[in-house]
């Protein structure tokens, strides 16, 4: 055997396959099927050939045992193949397709011999539903009756490609297949959602399902409102505000329905702060900021700490950064907001700017009444 | 070799297999030349090859070439005998394999 032409994984599958070859052909069998493989392309196309190597050398070492036997052997072990019970456990539509089967055997035996009056019609309704064709059909090819299929075609017309091998994967497994990446991926993604909370769902979605599912709560038309969240943020509600809180495992996330709100958040290991302000999503880890939202416009004020802005990419649709409405182009706002900074944003526009410590402390001036 | 033996056990994958090589009678195949035209799975493929070689429709031989020269490991070259040619033809003109199934 001249090693080196085939090597790796796939030249150690057919190596182990020919091993179990019967002895007298183990060597050859490797050499030509090493020298086969190394003539196909593609990684999945050896695979599959090297898998199909595993099955050629076990039918060939079944074969070669079968006819080393003498005649009695054989048929006593032909015996025992058909008294065999087969597997206990059958999935309804194949006991049914089993039962076709027998049933397309017993109508060839019964041409063969060749039918009885009163066996035509009840032929002729056999094969009416399209299955039991093929199944007949399918059953004279393998059978090797040319004069079966003749007589086949006489009474019904067949498609040759009902006989020819299936190209591609049978549907059973493609089905099969499918379920499983489906699962897979959904694992996959509650896995990642959980994990990562706001990296699958876009803010759209997260301040939908946020309205919904969170704690509301509101202040009076002409009163301020003041609590505290489970991790200790402390929320200073203007006139006429709304938010939703959603504390869950691993997340902590509000959304400012409508009005004004002042957060104080702070840090909480490996847990970041996400709030909504309408349907545009921010973050932070640990910050003081103030957010008012009105009609399609965000003023988001950060007094301590910083805040994330989102990437463009989760701007609501249209959003373009840098272009306001007058059109006069403005730098685009940072990724990060620092203290003492103000992000104004609304339809078609996002811009920042830095205010002054009376600035900021005018934003939260309606706190003191 | 043995006596060619008729009673092979014919199935459709074995027709496939002999029509590849009754196509061009004097050409020599790979097992991988015959997957690529048959397009059936190497599992199946080489239990045939090697029962109707076993039965006397074919013969086999290496490769003649040096594969430090060639670049590529010899292979096993299968081709019908007379006898075989004899059997195969006939059992692919009772099938009418060759013009699909049925006639």
């Amino acid at each position: 055997m001249n090693p080196g032409w085939a090597q790796g994984p796939i030249a150690w599958i057919v190596h182990r396959a020919a091993l179990s070859a019967p002895d007298t052909i183990c060597q050859r069998l490797e050499e030509e099927w090493l020298a086969d493989l190394s003539a196909l392309d593609g990684a999945a196309l050896q695979l599959r050939f090297a898998l199909g190597c595993c099955r050629a050398a076990l039918a060939i070492r079944c074969e070669r045992f079968a006819t080393t036997l003498p005649k009695t052997a054989r048929n006593i072990v032909a015996d025992l193949r058909s008294a065999r019970p087969r597997a206990g456990f059958r999935l309804p539509f194949s006991r049914r397709r089993e039962r076709i089967r027998e049933d397309a055997y017993t109508w060839l035996e019964r041409l063969r011999r060749g039918l009885r009056e009163e066996e035509g019609p009840k032929l002729q309704a056999w094969l009416r539903p399209r299955a039991h064709r093929i199944c007949i059909t399918r059953a004279a090819a393998q059978r090797i009756g040319p004069e079966d299929l003749a007589v086949l075609h006489e009474l019904f017309h067949v498609d040759p490609a009902w006989v020819m091998p299936r190209q591609g994967r049978s549907p059973t497994i493609s089905v099969a297949a499918g379920l499983m990446a489906a699962c897979m991926t959904s694992l996959a993604l509650m896995y990642t959602h959980h994990s990562m909370p706001g990296l699958l769902l876009s803010p759209a979605i997260e301040g939908s399902f946020m309205e919904a599912q969170g704690t509301g709560y509101s202040s009076g038309r002409r009163t301020l409102r003041s609590l505290g969240l489970p991790d200790g943020t402390r929320v200073v509600m203007n006139r006429g505000t709304r938010i939703s809180v959603l504390y869950a495992e691993g997340t902590r996330s509000v959304m400012l329905v409508r009005g004004e709100a002042t957060f104080t958040v702070p840090p909480q290991a490996h847990k970041v702060f996400h709030f909504w302000v309408g349907n545009q999503h921010f973050s932070t880890m640990a910050s003081a900021f103030n957010v008012r939202l009105t009609g399609d416009s965000i003023q988001l004020t950060v007094l301590d700490g910083t805040v994330e802005v989102p990437p463009m990419s989760h701007t609501r649709a249209g959003g373009n950064f840098a272009v306001p409405r007058d059109g006069a182009e403005r730098p685009p706002a940072p990724r990060l907001l620092k203290a003492l900074q103000l992000l104004d944003e609304g339809p078609g526009m996002q811009a920042a700017r830095t205010l002054t410590q009376s600035e900021a402390q005018a934003r939260i001036a309606w706190q003191r009444g | 070799m043995d006596r060619p033996n008729h009673n092979v056990r014919m199935s459709l994958q074995t027709l496939r297999v002999l029509d590849a090589f009754v196509e061009n009678p004097n050409d020599e195949l790979s097992g991988a030349d015959v997957l690529k035209r048959c397009g059936i799975a190497s599992g199946t493929l080489y239990p045939i090859l090697l029962r109707l070689e076993s039965a006397g429709w074919f013969k086999s031989r290496w490769e003649a070439i040096d594969p430090a020269k060639a670049g590529r490991p010899r292979r096993r070259l299968y081709r019908l005998t007379p006898t075989g040619l004899k059997y195969a033809s006939s059992e692919l003109a009772s099938l009418s394999f060759r013009r699909g199934l049925p006639v």
